[in-house]
C-alpha cells in the first residue's frame, strides 16, 4: 500500500469585513523585530558606532548603558554581601553609586589623556565608548559573582577576598579588552583607512592608560567607601 | 546633607535649566539630567549634529539598513562600507556649506560656487546609488542561499572595491 502524502491544508478565514486586508508576507528588515538597545550595545562595538551619528540614539545608548551599569552592580552586590538584606541593600546602592562616581571621575583625565597623546576623542563620543565598555565588564562581574560569593561562604579571610578581586579583575580586563576594541574601531571608522603604525599605538596607548584610570577610580571608590565587605 | 551632595545637586540644575533653555524637555528628562549630569552634559551640549538635509538622512538611514544587512551575511568589508558612508557625509556637509556660501555670494563668485556644489552633489547622489545598488545585493545574498549567489557575491565585491577606491581618491582630496 502506498503511502500517500498529503499536504496540510491551511485554513484560511474568509476576508472579513471587520478584519482587513490580510498581512503581506514580511520581507523586509524594516518589518523585522529589532533586538533590544542594551544587547546590541553590549554585544557588537559596531553598533555603538553606529548609534553615535544621531544625538537622540547617543542619549538612548548613555541611558540604557548606566542602567546596565546600575542593575549589575547593585545585583552583584546583592549576592555578594550576606546576612542581613538592609545591609545587603546598602551595599547594592552604593556599589553602584560609586561605580558611577568614579567613572564620572574618569572623563576628564581619559579626555585630557587623549588631548596629549594627540589622539583627542570627541567628548561625547568619549562617554559613550567608556559607558558601553564599562556596561561590557559589568555584565562580566555580573556572570562572575557565583565564584566569590561561593568563596566567601567557605571563608571570608582569604578565599572570599581573593575571590571577589579575581572577578573585579575579570571585569577589568574584559573592560580594558572592550575599551581597545571600540578605540581602534572609532579611529579606523573615523579616518576612513587603516591606521598607521603610529596611530595604532597612540590609540592603543590611549586605551591602556583609559583602562587604567578607570580600574584606579574604581578601586579607591570601592575601597574608600568600605562598599562591600 | 553633605556639601558633596549640595554642589553635585546644584551643578545638575544647572545643567537642567541649561537643557530647558535649549529645547523642549520633558519632566523625566530634566530629572535625569540633574541626577546624571556629568553623563550627560558632554553627550547632550558637546554632541556634533550632523548636516540635516534630504540626502544626509537618506544616508544615515540607507547606513543603518546596510550595517543592518552585513550582520545576515557571511561577507567581509563592513569597514569599508561605513568608511565611505563617513566619507560620503563628509562631502554632503561641504557640499550644503558651498550651497550656504552661494546663497550669499555676489552674482561672480555664484558662477563658481555653482558647479562646485553641482559636482559634489553628483558625487554625493552617485555614492548613495551605489549604497542602494549594495543594500539590494545583500538583501538578495540573505535570502538565496544556493549556490547561484555567487553573481551576487561577485556584485557586492565589485561594488566594495569601487567604495574603497573612491575613499581613497577623496582621501587625498580631502
Amino acid at each position: 500500500m502506498t503511502a500517500v502524502e498529503v499536504a496540510p491544508r491551511r485554513l484560511v478565514e474568509p476576508t472579513s469585513p471587520f478584519l482587513g486586508a490580510p498581512a503581506a508576507p514580511v520581507l523586509l528588515a524594516a518589518r523585522r523585530r529589532r533586538p533590544p538597545l542594551v544587547l546590541e550595545i553590549l554585544r557588537d562595538p559596531h553598533r555603538v558606532l553606529a548609534k553615535m551619528d544621531a544625538p537622540a540614539d547617543v542619549q538612548r545608548v548613555v541611558l540604557a548603558a548606566l542602567a546596565t551599569l546600575v542593575v549589575c552592580a547593585a545585583v552583584v552586590a546583592f549576592v555578594v554581601v550576606r546576612g542581613d538584606p538592609i545591609d545587603a541593600a546598602r551595599s547594592a546602592a552604593l556599589l553602584a553609586q560609586n561605580l558611577l562616581l568614579a567613572l564620572a571621575a574618569s572623563i576628564g583625565p581619559v579626555y585630557a589623556a587623549s588631548i596629549v597623546l594627540a589622539a583627542r576623542v570627541p567628548l561625547a563620543r568619549l562617554v559613550v565608548i567608556l559607558l558601553c565598555s564599562t556596561a561590557a565588564g559589568a555584565m562580566v562581574l555580573l556572570a562572575a559573582s557565583p565564584a566569590p560569593w561561593f568563596l566567601l561562604s567557605l571563608d571570608r579571610m582569604w578565599l572570599g577576598p581573593v575571590g571577589l578581586v579575581a572577578a573585579f579583575g575579570l571585569a577589568g580586563g574584559a573592560t580594558g579588552v572592550r575599551l581597545h576594541a571600540t578605540l581602534v574601531l572609532f579611529a579606523t571608522d573615523a579616518k576612513g583607512a587603516a591606521l598607521d603604525d603610529d596611530e595604532l599605538a597612540r590609540v592603543r596607548v590611549l586605551a591602556r592608560l583609559a583602562s587604567v584610570i578607570v580600574g584606579a577610580n574604581v578601586a579607591l571608590a570601592l575601597w574608600g567607601f568600605d562598599v562591600l565587605l | 546633607m553633605n556639601t558633596f551632595v549640595v554642589v553635585y545637586l546644584v551643578v545638575g540644575c544647572g545643567a537642567a535649566a541649561a537643557l530647558v533653555r535649549r529645547r523642549r524637555a520633558s519632566v523625566a528628562e530634566v530629572v535625569v539630567m540633574v541626577v546624571l549630569w556629568p553623563f550627560l552634559v558632554p553627550v547632550v551640549f558637546f554632541v556634533s549634529t550632523p548636516p540635516a538635509s534630504d540626502r544626509s538622512g537618506r544616508l544615515t538611514a540607507i547606513a543603518v539598513e546596510l550595517d543592518e544587512a552585513w550582520r545576515h551575511v557571511d561577507l567581509g568589508g563592513a569597514e569599508v562600507m561605513r568608511a565611505y558612508v563617513r566619507r560620503l557625509l563628509v562631502a554632503e556637509a561641504r557640499r550644503a556649506e558651498v550651497a550656504r556660501a552661494a546663497h550669499d555670494a555676489r552674482p561672480t563668485l555664484l558662477e563658481r560656487l555653482a558647479p562646485i556644489e553641482e559636482r559634489a552633489a553628483v558625487e554625493v547622489d552617485d555614492g548613495l546609488a551605489l549604497l542602494e545598488e549594495t543594500l539590494a545585493q545583500l538583501t538578495v545574498l540573505r535570502f538565496v542561499r544556493t549556490d547561484d549567489d555567487e553573481a551576487s557575491r561577485a556584485r557586492v565585491e565589485d561594488v566594495l572595491a569601487q567604495m574603497e577606491a573612491m575613499s581613497s581618491c577623496w582621501t587625498t582630496e580631502l
